[in-house]
């Protein structure tokens, strides 16, 4: 807990030869980062699949509604 | 090259710089929290985006309501599926963050914490409410009725600490003035991308309400 032992929540850069209290998560907090992004890629992959498959499915109904209209 | 395509483009370009940011920018240190503090960078602008989307969603479901308007209704359920992306990365972050800063993942006296998991679990269920209905109209109304409750969480999540107490989150942040630019940068970056997937899931909702009514159309027709 040791953020609860801080009275307020200030977030200041490391002085010189001051090691911070927490363990080291620099590799966890950039594959963290590469996580999320990747989330949201494949979120904006399967929305343009989404689009690309209503879209064919609209061309095919309007050139059934045409056909039928004629 | 399309303003829609343009926007994605923008949106993807800054959250990279972000995460250029973070990396060169911003000191990679924190007194207290070590290199940990980093997280912040990309779980404050989830968090913000996702009660961003989540409050747009309960105007969108009043207006919806009030006027009837289908629009609306696809705008609001497009804010639903956005907030609730951005609210996964939230937590998930989050737990993360919580590891290294508290040695636990999950705190369960912490009312932010609470709060958002039961937001996630409330906005959940609007999809699987609206999932479950067949009929357009009542669909659509349902969603209104649901996404209007819902968004009572939503001062409920951000006064969580004011009201029941500081656990484990603090009640407010500062930041150094480099670790400040960063932080806003970061959130200006996530609101564009998430704009995009906004835009992006009104238009899906868009079609498939006109791919329906063409369906009906062809079945009045008996083809």
């Amino acid at each position: 807990m040791i953020w609860k032992s801080l009275s307020g929540a200030l977030l200041q850069e490391t002085l010189p030869g001051e090691p911070p209290l927490a363990p080291d998560f620099r590799w966890q907090v950039f594959a963290a980062y590469g996580a999320a992004i990747l989330l949201l890629f494949l979120f904006s992959l399967w929305s343009a699949a989404q689009v690309r498959a209503a879209e064919r499915k609209l061309d095919r109904l309007l050139e059934r509604i045409d056909r039928t209209g004629k | 090259m399309s303003f829609f395509r343009l926007h994605y483009f923008l949106g993807w370009a800054l959250a990279l710089a972000t995460l250029g940011l973070m990396a060169f920018y911003a000191p990679l240190e924190e007194k207290t929290l070590g290199k940990s503090y980093l997280i912040f960078f990309y779980h404050f602008p989830s968090a913000i985006s996702c009660l961003l989307f989540f409050a747009l969603a309960g105007v969108l479901s009043v207006v919806h309501l009030a006027g009837g308007s289908a629009e609306a209704d696809r705008q609001a359920l497009a804010a639903v599926e956005v907030g609730l992306l951005g609210c996964t990365i939230t937590l998930a972050t989050g737990s993360l963050w919580a590891k290294a800063a508290w040695g636990e993942f999950w705190v369960w006296n912490d009312p932010r914490l609470l709060t958002v998991a039961v937001m996630w679990f409330t906005y959940l269920g609007y999809l699987l409410l609206r999932g479950a209905v067949d009929s357009p109209a009542q669909r659509a109304r349902y969603g209104a009725v649901f996404g209007t409750i819902a968004a009572v969480n939503i001062p409920l999540v951000w006064y969580s600490i004011r009201l029941f107490g500081k656990v484990s989150h603090p009640m407010n942040v500062e930041l150094d003035p480099r670790m400040r630019e960063v932080q806003w940068f970061g959130l200006m970056a996530f609101l564009v991308l998430y704009a995009a997937f906004w835009r992006s899931r009104v238009r899906v909702a868009r079609l498939k309400d006109e791919t329906r009514r063409l369906e009906e159309t062809l079945a009045l027709r008996g083809t």
